[in-house]
């Protein structure tokens, strides 16, 4: 996981790069207030996700689940809200084409974490693989800190 | 010395053996072996859709003028032989070869994520299929194999080729992702008792270096194409002139130089095996040919602008990749040098894989020679875009990779089927190969001196430029012979070959110590290891290599 | 080394300089082709298996012999990489040049359009005086197009959007013969085209004469294919007035009788011209130029026309 993370993070370190590329100045439309919520919810979703690898290696099976199922549902909020957003810039008129595509790829991401942590909720019922809660658990947090690099670039540019 | 059960991968059970024949069960395979016999056979199948793409080219060209060939078709079929010999021959059989090969080197019983092996090799279908399927949607990719924007955009290409080329290359690209990290995952965890990194077998050093490099080349090219990918079908404008043409270039490249010592340190890996096998010695210097692979992955890097030296990009800016492109052509050739000096003072053994090995020698040198001479940016500023380029890439793509695997074939075969191939045909097919190869490349070094440009479907009657094309289509001929002699010696070879036993060739690493072909599980069980040539150390209990070895006494 | 083609047949003081450093740079190579090609043969012939059964001494390499044979590489690259810098500095132009062009050349799909100060248009035969380094400026009007005139200077990439410079300068006057040399669609291959190296006195004839207005048609039959020009629309595309017009989606046919060629390859004859006319297709497939089904009886006014521009 660790290796396929390596390769994603250049994935993305090349899309940031394209888009500092192409936008010097910030972008007006975004809401901050917004985006910053839900990075919140994101952050949170990553402590969940903490608790649920912790509690894995004590082999706690109701709080494993309990935490997952917290961890899914912050992450489908931020997905449901974030999207929700981009909706709003893209009825803006905004053609962004750069910030668009990180967006794109990053929910992509976050919904395939999210496929991946109900299969692991699912399949591993009764006797949590500590192994497979914590590999699911890396990817989650590549996934945050992705969105943290894009929400610092994009957002708080503004403010730099 | 004792011995030891093999390991197995990560904790996970292994789903018990598949039924071992019929078509269904090779559909349906999770074993490393079989899967790398496909890749094998896959690469081969496009290998000669390649050659035959290469032929028709070489047809048109023989003369000039030629209408053999529309400019439309001949841009599609020079587009779909630089696509498919890289991303459906060459990477390919070397993931293949690592496949087969690795975990039995590492005295393993199968890759680390033998579920994503098979998926990696499915994928490599797809994307193949999604590639040649352009042919028959409205016309292949015809923008050359690094699809330069603007022309790539819609506005200038606007049927389909290039979507299929985008998403057939995005597919590729995953599974040779998904092969890395398994590469990565088993090397570094499934490991013989003993066998520590520094002492694999130099092929699988440098397939796990090359699979490091994959990681962090591949996803520059994904990024790239899916933003070409918004721009022609969503109307974006990344590389459009109203964008940055020049980013998709450096995006491309930045995968690109990376990519051709994906497609080259494997084979040096083989040679490495090779040489010393056949001149009964060990490689000379193995801690430096190891450590000069891993410069050449750091420094291949730091050289992606010298595909753009033509671009006006400031002098300084260009000469710092003139620096950095001159500095990777030193431990690249250095190398040379090691497995020369490996057969001095040795006792040679002119085998088929040995002759292709040698003949490797050479050619690579001029190919690297010839590399040097662009790093020298003034000589790029006239040669770069010429038959000149045309030769450089060929004589290291095909008189190095390509013979190397030559070697390879010969030298792995009997482990793989069981059976030797014949020796007579394989002297056959080797100088055919080395007549045809060099007299089809060697002269498109002077028509690049003469002018002649790259990607054109024909040319005018200038002076020397007819003859040195026919010279060049002569050649190819030839070489389809030595070819045609190769496939020949495979298939009669499989039916009929000398039987090899477990070890056909005297050789010292671990492969050669199960049967041939082995059996599912590879090894009952495998020795402790103690050197680089661990059976070395079982034929020479007087002279083990785990107390001549001055790296191994170090260590003591 | 003449006979090895343009680029060891260098008619400028750019194209010297990458001359000297090439031959230089292949006799370093032919060395050290030969240094390991001896050193492969010999062990071949030293060293094969002559029937012995024992194994020879098993050597395992040697620290000190491999410092020596990275670092005298290391030391002839260092030098490489000095000469490199050196002869880069005297045949490149500066990237933002603070004078005006001599010359600006665009690169079209596939043709190569040339402007002068004094407002002269042609295309594909780009004449310039002899012995002047002259500043042009390279830029690309829809693909990434490269200017390449061996025998003079480096080539430069045409980008649109990002014009670039280079010195162009001829010896001697001559004839010297261009390439486009990137791949630019489906007649990258035909986009080639003349540099002609006039004395000054020829060139400022021909500069000048390049800037005048169209002259009118003296036959009956020209001024005939002069309307004809306009009523099948080729003004759309071309331009014949030699001072700069916006019109640049086909080459200019300013004192196109002047030239000595049609597209860059088919010598300028009135029955190439009718060729290229009736069929532009058959002559340069794939070329933007539309089927533009001239009428036979129109055909000989308009190629009279045409090959009376002077």
């Amino acid at each position: 996981m660790a290796m396929f993370l390596l390769s994603e993070g250049v994935f993305f370190f090349m899309l940031l790069v394209a888009f500092v590329y192409f936008h010097p100045a910030p972008l007006p439309e975004l809401a901050f207030g917004a985006g910053a919520a839900f990075t919140a919810c994101l952050t949170a979703s990553c402590f969940t996700m903490w608790r649920a690898a912790v509690s894995s290696t004590r082999d706690n099976a109701n709080a494993v689940r309990g935490w997952l199922a917290a961890t899914i549902l912050l992450g489908a909020a931020f997905l449901v809200a974030q999207g929700d957003e981009y909706l709003r810039l893209f009825s803006y008129g905004t053609s962004e084409a750069t910030l668009f595509i990180l967006a794109a790829c990053h929910e992509v991401h976050v919904a395939a974490g999210i496929l991946l942590l109900g299969s692991v909720f699912l399949f591993q019922a009764g006797e949590f693989r500590s192994i497979a809660v914590q590999t699911v658990a890396l990817y989650w947090y590549f996934v945050t800190a992705v969105w943290i690099a894009i929400f610092s670039i994009v957002y708080l540019w503004a403010f730099l | 010395m004792s011995d030891f059960p093999q390991a197995s991968s990560s904790g996970w059970p292994i789903p018990a053996a598949e039924s071992n024949s019929g078509l269904l069960s090779w559909l349906t395979t999770i074993d490393h072996k079989r899967i790398g016999i496909l890749y094998l056979l896959t690469s081969l199948f496009f290998f000669i859709v390649g050659g035959l793409e290469a032929m028709a080219m070489r047809t048109q060209l023989a003369l000039p003028n030629l209408k053999f060939l529309s400019p439309e078709t001949y841009d599609q079929i020079f587009t779909m032989h630089g696509t498919t010999m890289i991303f459906l021959v060459v990477m390919p059989v070397l993931i293949g070869f690592g496949i087969y090969l690795v975990p039995l080197m590492i005295g393993a019983r199968d890759m680390a994520f033998p579920r994503l092996n098979a998926f990696g090799f499915w994928l490599l279908i797809c994307g193949g299929f999604l590639l040649y399927f352009s042919f028959v949607a409205g016309g292949a990719p015809d923008a050359g194999w690094f699809s330069y924007a603007p022309l790539s955009e819609k506005a200038y290409s606007p049927h389909a080729g290039l979507d299929y080329w985008a998403l057939g290359l995005l597919l590729l690209g995953i599974g040779t992702i998904a092969a890395a990290i398994n590469f990565i995952v088993t090397i570094a965890t499934l490991r013989a008792p003993g066998m520590t990194l520094r002492r694999v077998p130099l092929f699988v050093w440098t397939t796990f270096v090359n699979s490091i490099l994959v990681l962090f080349a591949l996803p520059a090219l994904n990024a790239a194409l899916i933003m070409l990918l918004m721009d022609r079908l969503l109307g974006a404008s990344f590389f459009t002139a109203a964008g940055s043409p020049l980013l998709w270039q450096h995006y491309f490249w930045i995968f690109g130089h990376p990519e051709v010592y994906i497609m080259i340190l494997p084979a040096f890996g083989m040679i490495s095996e090779i040489i010393p096998v056949f001149s009964r010695k060990p490689i000379f210097g193995y801690s430096f040919v190891a450590s000069s692979t891993v410069a050449i992955a750091f420094l291949s890097y730091g050289v992606w602008v010298h595909h753009m030296f033509a671009v006006a990009l400031g002098r300084i800016f260009i000469s710092i990749f003139a620096a950095s492109s001159m500095l990777i052509a030193v431990p690249t050739g250095v190398k040379i040098f090691s497995w020369s000096a490996t057969m001095v003072g040795g006792s040679i053994r002119f085998t088929t894989p040995m002759l292709f090995a040698i003949a490797f020698l050479l050619e690579f040198t001029v190919g690297g020679l010839s590399g040097v001479a662009f790093a020298t940016v003034p000589i790029d500023w006239q040669l770069t875009d010429t038959y000149f380029v045309v030769a450089h890439f060929h004589y290291v793509l095909f008189g190095g990779t390509a013979f190397a695997l030559f070697a390879g074939v010969y030298y792995w075969f009997p482990k793989i089927t069981g059976r030797l191939l014949d020796e007579t045909l394989g002297r056959w097919n080797f100088w055919l190969v080395v007549v045809g190869f060099n007299l089809t490349f060697f002269v498109q070094h002077i028509l690049g001196l003469l002018g002649m440009p790259r990607r054109v479907y024909t040319y005018p009657n200038l002076p020397w430029w007819g003859a040195l094309n026919m010279i060049s289509s002569f050649g190819a001929v030839i070489l389809v012979f030595g070819i045609l002699v190769f496939c020949v010696n495979v298939v009669i070879s499989l039916a009929f070959g000398t039987r090899a036993g477990n070890d056909p060739w005297d050789a010292w690493t671990l492969e050669w110590l199960t049967e041939s072909p082995p059996p599912s599980d590879n090894f009952e069980r495998v020795p402790l290891v103690r050197s680089r040539r661990p059976l070395w150390d079982q034929k020479h209990p007087e002279t083990p290599d785990w107390r001549h070895d001055p790296s191994e006494a170090r260590e003591r | 080394m003449r006979g090895l083609g343009p680029i060891f047949n260098p008619q400028s003081p750019q194209a010297s300089a990458i001359a000297a450093l090439f031959s230089n740079v292949l006799i370093l190579s032919a060395i050290i082709f030969l240094i390991v090609a001896s050193l492969v043969t010999y062990s071949l012939v030293r060293y094969r298996a002559r029937g012995r059964t024992s194994e020879p001494r098993q050597h395992f390499g040697s620290r000190r012999i491999e410092t020596i044979w990275t670092a005298i590489p290391l030391l002839v690259v260092l030098i490489l990489f000095v000469v490199t810098i050196r002869t880069m500095a005297f045949v490149d132009a500066p990237l933002n040049p603070d004078r005006p062009p001599d010359l600006v050349v665009t690169g079209h799909q596939w043709w190569w359009e040339a402007r002068y100060p004094n407002g002269a248009v042609t295309a594909n035969e780009i004449h310039i005086p002899a012995s002047k380094r002259l500043l042009a400026r390279i830029e690309g009007a829809d693909v990434i197009h490269d200017f390449w005139v061996p025998q003079l200077a480096r080539k430069m990439d045409a980008v649109p959007n990002r014009p670039s410079y280079i010195w162009l300068e001829a010896d001697a006057p001559g004839t010297y013969q261009g390439t486009c040399s990137e791949f630019c669609g489906m007649q990258h291959a035909g986009m080639r085209f003349l540099v002609v190296a006039d004395s000054d006195a020829d060139f400022s004839a021909w500069v000048n004469h390049q800037a005048e207005p169209l002259v009118q048609p003296t036959s009956d039959l020209a001024a005939a294919g002069a309307r004809l020009f306009d009523l099948y629309k080729c003004s759309d595309c071309h331009a014949v007035a030699g001072v700069s017009s916006n019109v640049t989606r086909g080459p200019s046919l300013a004192h196109l009788a002047r030239r000595r060629f049609l597209g860059g390859e088919l010598p300028n004859t009135p029955q190439n011209i009718g060729r290229w006319i009736t069929n532009p297709q058959s002559i340069k497939p794939g070329n933007h130029m539309p089927d533009q089904r001239v009428a036979a009886g129109d055909l000989e006014a308009l190629t009279a026309y045409l090959a009376a521009l002077q």
